[in-house]
């Protein structure tokens, strides 16, 4: 898994988002563009076809605590219905890029 | 003096009445009023067409000659938009010419002038009577659809309250969760049920007990739909109260099976037969009895082969022999498979019945769902109208390769325990996207083992997450003695297929894994979807009794 950061308040994620230390990864990235003073947020999920719950429960906390505007870009297709299976798809503004 | 069967005809109608002789119109108007509930007049053509569509009278009397717009002329315009309003038609003389398009227009009685009242009676009658048994059968129509939309709402409603009471009925208490055998392993139940009908012929109850024994019944009722769920319904909740019994350790196992097919029995018709099956499976003794009546051959795999062994009992009728018992050691068992008739009867696209391939797809699949799939290539279950059920039991981390681990309770522990486990499948040929799915899966299990285990995070996880002090927490954390988290690899084949077996243990004492590992958590809370996650990347999660060891399976391989 690679982690591109775009800017100030936009993340890249290609691979697949799996192993603990991934979760803890992409948390890292998020909670420093945070510090950064990002009060909206970009994420872009490119391969990933789900997400684990330390991930989602850290964006949680960042759209409901923080109050960061969180735009989740779903590049596969299973991604996005996960989100929507676990009513979240709203909450994280999520869409799906898949062709 | 009104005619009563024409007052009851014109009793709620309107008249529009269209006169230019102001003494013929004071006459008639005194005629039409003790009639209808309103009376319209007009006194040319011109102001009857204004009156028509202002007012929408149910029927129009009106004369011929009239100056600025003659009775012809007002329904020509009439007839432009209303094709169904009834006209009568006073004249003291008609042309040819006048008779035929006043016909066209569907002029519907002709009246001679002077008028006398019993001829407008009579016309009257003849008109209002249609307009009267019209509105009899449109009302008839409403009433009807009206009961119709009851009868539906009311039926799905009834629907829904049935499935509701089947499925709190009917239940595998062991969903989630594996039964736990001794220090490692254990055994699951995989269940799959296609009904046919709102209520299935089909019945199931799957009940642990708290001395760690299995108790299964499984039913099927002859014929379909309600009459044969009623039969299923009663005897599933006859055997769930004495499974109850048993599981307080009031009744044994014998006692039990003899009961449940006495009830069926009791309540069976004369011509009617009931199959049932009801098993105790103990780990701890490597036991299963059974008791079957009726029911196909259990298919037991035995050291990667399929024994069939067929019940002693006929199926249950209201002249059953006492039941006899079976029981068979669980040594070398790996899975076992209960279905009901609708699976290894159904006809196969190629000819013959399923049965004869059930054998070499229980061998080649690993779930409940797999040798579905597999049925359905064979069969076509749309053609198929008998209930389906089927059971599978299946033995945990049974393989040819086993790997133990431990991990520090720490954050860096667990990581690097999965890095190690995810190598190791590598290794033996795991890859892909199942592999992806599996170490997704891991990660949850593991840190499910390391907050809830290590760390005794319960409840309070959300409070963390939300107030930011999660990250600190489980990052910090230091292991302490004998605080770390087990692991076991085993590795198996499932015909040409590799079959990986995770058990992840951890050191706590487990938590209330009921309301927090069932996906059922609210929208906005920050944790609460791992097991969720599980479930959709693997073929098979479960959990133990304590919430303490997780189990997942994957499979590798084309099926």
């Amino acid at each position: 898994m690679e982690i591109k950061v775009v800017g100030s308040q936009e993340l890249v994620v290609t691979g697949i988002i799996k192993t603990i230390d991934d979760s803890m990864q992409v948390r890292g990235e998020l909670q420093k563009l945070y510090e950064g003073g990002a009060k909206s947020i970009t994420l872009r999920i490119e391969d990933s076809f789900a997400l684990p719950s330390a991930v989602i429960g850290y964006l949680m906390k960042l759209v409901n605590r923080d109050k960061v505007r969180l735009t989740l870009q779903a590049g596969d297709s299973r991604l996005y219905e996960l989100l929507e299976e676990l009513q979240l798809a709203t909450v994280f503004g999520a869409s799906c890029t898949a062709r | 003096m009104a005619n009563p069967l024409l007052k009851s005809y014109t009793t709620g109608l309107s008249v529009l009445y269209v006169e230019d002789d102001p003494v013929g119109s004071v006459i008639v108007k005194k005629m039409l009023e003790p009639l209808f509930d309103r009376v319209y007049a007009a006194r040319d053509g011109a102001e009857g067409l204004r009156q028509f569509h202002l007012q929408q009278p149910d029927i129009i009397v009106s004369d011929l000659m009239m100056p600025t717009m003659d009775g012809i002329g007002m329904l020509r315009e009439i007839r432009k938009s209303n094709q169904k309003t009834p006209v009568l038609l006073m004249t003291a003389s008609l042309e040819h010419v006048h008779l035929v398009e006043a016909i066209n227009l569907g002029v519907s009685k002709f009246l001679a002038k002077p008028l006398r009242a019993d001829a407008l009676q009579r016309a009257l009658l003849g008109v209002t009577r249609e307009i009267y048994l019209e509105k009899v059968a449109e009302q008839a129509h409403k009433h009807e659809v009206e009961l119709l939309r009851y009868r539906n709402r009311y039926h799905s409603q009834q629907v829904e309250l049935a499935q509701a009471k089947e499925q709190h009925i009917a239940g595998n208490l062991l969903e989630n969760r594996y039964m736990q055998a001794d220090e490692a392993g254990g055994w699951l139940v995989d269940l799959l049920q296609q009904p046919r009908d709102i209520m299935s012929g089909d019945s199931y109850s799957v009940i642990p007990t708290a001395d760690n024994r299995l108790l299964l019944f499984l039913a099927d009722a002859m014929g379909h739909g309600l009459s044969a769920s009623v039969t299923s319904m009663l005897t599933t909740a006859f055997f769930n109260h004495a499974a109850a019994g048993c599981a307080c350790g009031h009744l044994g196992f014998a006692h039990i099976a003899s009961s449940v097919m006495q009830f069926a029995m009791r309540n069976l018709l004369e011509d009617e037969v009931f199959s049932s099956l009801v098993m105790e499976l103990d780990p701890s003794r490597q036991m299963i009895r059974f008791a079957s009546c009726g029911m196909p051959a259990l298919l037991l795999v035995r050291n990667g082969q399929v024994e069939r062994l067929r019940g002693l009992n006929p199926p249950v009728s209201t002249f059953s022999p006492p039941i006899q018992l079976q029981e068979f050691s669980l040594e070398g068992v790996t899975s076992i498979l209960l279905a009901t008739d609708g699976l290894g009867d159904a006809p196969m696209k190629t000819g013959g019945s399923y049965r004869e391939r059930l054998a070499d797809d229980l061998l080649a699949s690993a779930t409940a769902e797999e040798l579905f799939a597999r049925y359905g290539e064979c069969c076509d279950d749309a053609d198929n109208d008998d209930d389906i059920t089927l059971l599978r039991l299946t033995a945990i981390g049974v393989g040819q390769k086993q790997f133990s681990y431990a991990a520090p309770g720490t954050l860096a522990g667990v990581s690097s325990l999965q890095s190690y486990v995810s190598r190791q499948l590598e290794q033996e040929g795991a890859k892909g996207e199942k592999l992806d799915a599996l170490d997704l899966a891991l990660s949850e299990a593991l840190m499910n083992a390391f907050e809830h285990g290590c760390l005794k995070i319960g409840a309070d996880k959300q409070r963390l997450i939300l107030e930011g002090g999660y990250d600190d927490f489980v990052m910090v954390a230091e292991a302490g003695t004998g605080n770390e988290i087990k692991l076991t690899l085993t590795l198996g084949a499932c015909k040409e297929r590799l079959q990986v077996w995770i058990e992840v243990i951890d050191p706590g004492p487990g938590f209330d894994a009921e309301t927090r590992l069932n996906g059922n958590t609210t929208v906005t809370a920050p944790s609460g979807r791992g097991f969720n996650i599980m479930k959709r990347s693997v073929d098979l999660v479960r959990r133990n009794q304590a919430g303490n060891r997780l189990v997942l399976m994957q499979m590798f391989g084309e099926r």
